[in-house]
């Protein structure tokens, strides 16, 4: 199908995709968050769980996908399996912003296999997962002015959840509620986005925040311990 | 505000017009239910089970398709790029035919809105006009979620409507029934008499008339299930084994961190802040909702300090 795709591309010389659709570029800066010390409750930030996996873009092209990280690095030979992730977008000629993940054999989103994962591309240990939070470009033409709510609005609109990429859940404005349920499943920090702010790539930005769930300076791992957080003591 | 469905343009001629395509129709016909396990009421998983192997990864399937029975043949992502298409991202206009009702365009798949581009509004409306001063319909082909289709596009409303249609060889024939071949010869008089009978149960079609009276009926009964007895919650379950259960799990604990927290009320540390976020519409004055980004952004870069200092 991809080389129909294209094919049929190149006879629209007159549409006005076309033209934006040879702007997606190669290579992409991310913006980076500003670390904060505790969650806090505001109806202008959205804050979603901050996932044990790697900061990641990736590339929709002809619905397949390649994926950057840090350093502008390429780790796509080490997931293949989200090759074809690109299928499940409405859209094709897109960047997303997200998360890449290595779950275990019981779902949990598992730092050490992902290291495993990066440091050898051939041991497909553990099963990857994408969560996107943002979407930079869509159909070729970058969103990056428009404001993040309306970024993550036309997100929701091109991807529809599948075993391998997801929408990244949140809350508007409860932080602290937020903070509450992802320590209760014993993960240590969150995110929190400004809804009216633009993509400012390769900039630590303060219109995106990360912080720890609790306000102790080393946030408990355990459960147990995030439950006695939980107590209104 | 709906959610366009695809983008892309109507091609005729020379004439491009970009527009976006939104469903016409929505399916209400049956009320959904999810399938649980009666002890503790979780959502069951549909797994992948295979009956040499047991339950196997999604992974290790591949697509086969019947040529005989017990006998396949596998396609892989390979052959699939090898098909060529080219109707991407166009709706392309093939020919213009009479509307008519006894052709192949009754049999329709999906109904979908037109909106064009605002720079293309004029050329969408002259189309527009002159198929429904000439009693036309535009048969096209578009591509859809990797499929190509048989469209017909007609005048409808302030808009027009693309209706999928089936190809031909879906259609069934009639010849498959058992309809009569002689003309039946009518009397004048019962002729009359069921045109008389036509006539007095004449009217406009106002679909407003009409309502699903079983699925009213269904809606009724869960309603007072409801409120008769606890709503079963859906618990967390322990074990997610995909990434969507991730976030399913996210989702039932973030539910249990606001009931928490509704049930500490007073009791918790930092009361007002809580409370505001806990109810958005109420809290927040309409002003805020449109402050500038200039005094949005001042006050992201002021409050994260505050922030800071108070913590």
């Amino acid at each position: 199908m991809t080389q129909g795709k294209s094919a049929a591309a190149e006879q629209l010389p007159l549409s006005i995709e076309t033209a934006a659709r040879r702007a997606l570029p190669d290579r992409l800066r991310p913006m980076m968050p500003v670390h904060l010390d505790a969650p806090f409750d505001d109806l202008d930030w959205f804050f979603e769980p901050w996932w044990p996996g790697t900061s990641a873009l990736a590339w929709v092209t002809d619905f397949k996908a390649r994926f950057q990280i840090e350093h502008l690095a390429d780790p796509s030979a080490a997931f293949p399996e989200l090759a074809e992730m690109g299928a499940d977008f409405a859209h094709d000629q897109l960047i997303v912003e997200g998360t890449l993940l290595v779950l275990d054999d019981e779902g949990r989103p598992d730092g050490e296999l992902l290291r495993r994962r990066l440091a050898e591309p051939g041991n497909a240990v553990g099963t990857p997962a994408f969560v996107a939070s943002d979407l930079l470009y869509d159909l070729g033409s970058s969103l990056m002015t428009l404001p993040f709510e309306e970024r993550r609005a036309r997100l929701g609109g091109v991807l529809t959840d599948t075993e391998r990429t997801v929408v990244s859940r949140g809350l508007r404005g409860e932080g602290s509620t937020l903070a509450e349920a992802v320590a209760s499943m014993g993960l240590t920090e969150i995110s929190a986005r400004l809804l009216a702010a633009r993509y400012r790539p390769g900039v630590r930005d303060d219109n995106w925040l990360r912080m720890p769930v609790v306000e102790a300076p080393i946030a408990p791992t355990r459960p147990l311990l995030a439950l006695l957080q939980r107590l209104p003591l | 505000m709906p959610r366009a469905m695809w983008r892309g343009a109507i091609q005729f001629g020379l004439v491009t017009v970009p527009v976006k395509l939104y469903l016409a129709t929505e399916a209400r016909g049956g009320l959904s239910f999810n399938l649980l396990h009666k002890p503790d009421m979780q959502r069951i998983n549909m797994k992948v089970h295979c009956p040499i192997h047991g339950e196997i990864p999604r992974s290790e399937t591949v697509r086969g398709y019947e040529y005989a029975k017990g006998q396949y043949v596998l396609i892989e992502e390979a052959d699939f790029d090898a098909v060529p298409l080219k109707t991407v991202r166009a709706i392309e206009i093939e020919q213009f035919v009479e509307a008519s009702r006894d052709s192949a365009t009754t049999f329709v798949k999906q109904a979908y809105y037109l909106e064009p581009d605002p720079v293309a509004r004029k050329a969408f409306y002259l189309l527009k006009e002159v198929l429904a001063d000439e009693g036309l319909s535009a048969i096209c082909k578009i591509v859809l979620k990797d499929r190509e289709a048989l469209a017909a596009l007609n005048p409808f409303s302030n808009t027009m409507l693309l209706s999928t249609l089936y190809w031909p060889d879906e259609i069934r024939s009639t010849a498959e029934l058992d309809l009569p071949d002689e003309d039946f010869k009518f009397k004048p008089s019962e002729k009359a008499m069921a045109k008389q009978l036509v006539a007095a149960m004449r009217g406009e079609f106002d679909p407003a008339n009409y309502e699903d009276e079983y699925r009213k009926a269904l809606e009724a009964v869960i309603e007072a299930k409801v409120d008769g007895q606890p709503v079963v919650a859906h618990k967390a379950a322990e074990k997610p084994t995909k990434i969507a259960d991730l976030m399913s799990v996210l989702e039932a604990s973030v539910a249990a961190a606001r009931v928490a927290k509704a049930g500490r009320g007073a009791a918790a540390p930092k009361p007002a802040a809580k409370k505001a976020a806990a109810k958005p519409a109420a809290a927040k004055p309409a002003a805020k909702a449109k402050a500038t980004t200039a005094k949005q952004k001042a006050a992201a870069e002021s409050r994260p300090k505050a922030k800071r200092k108070a913590a």
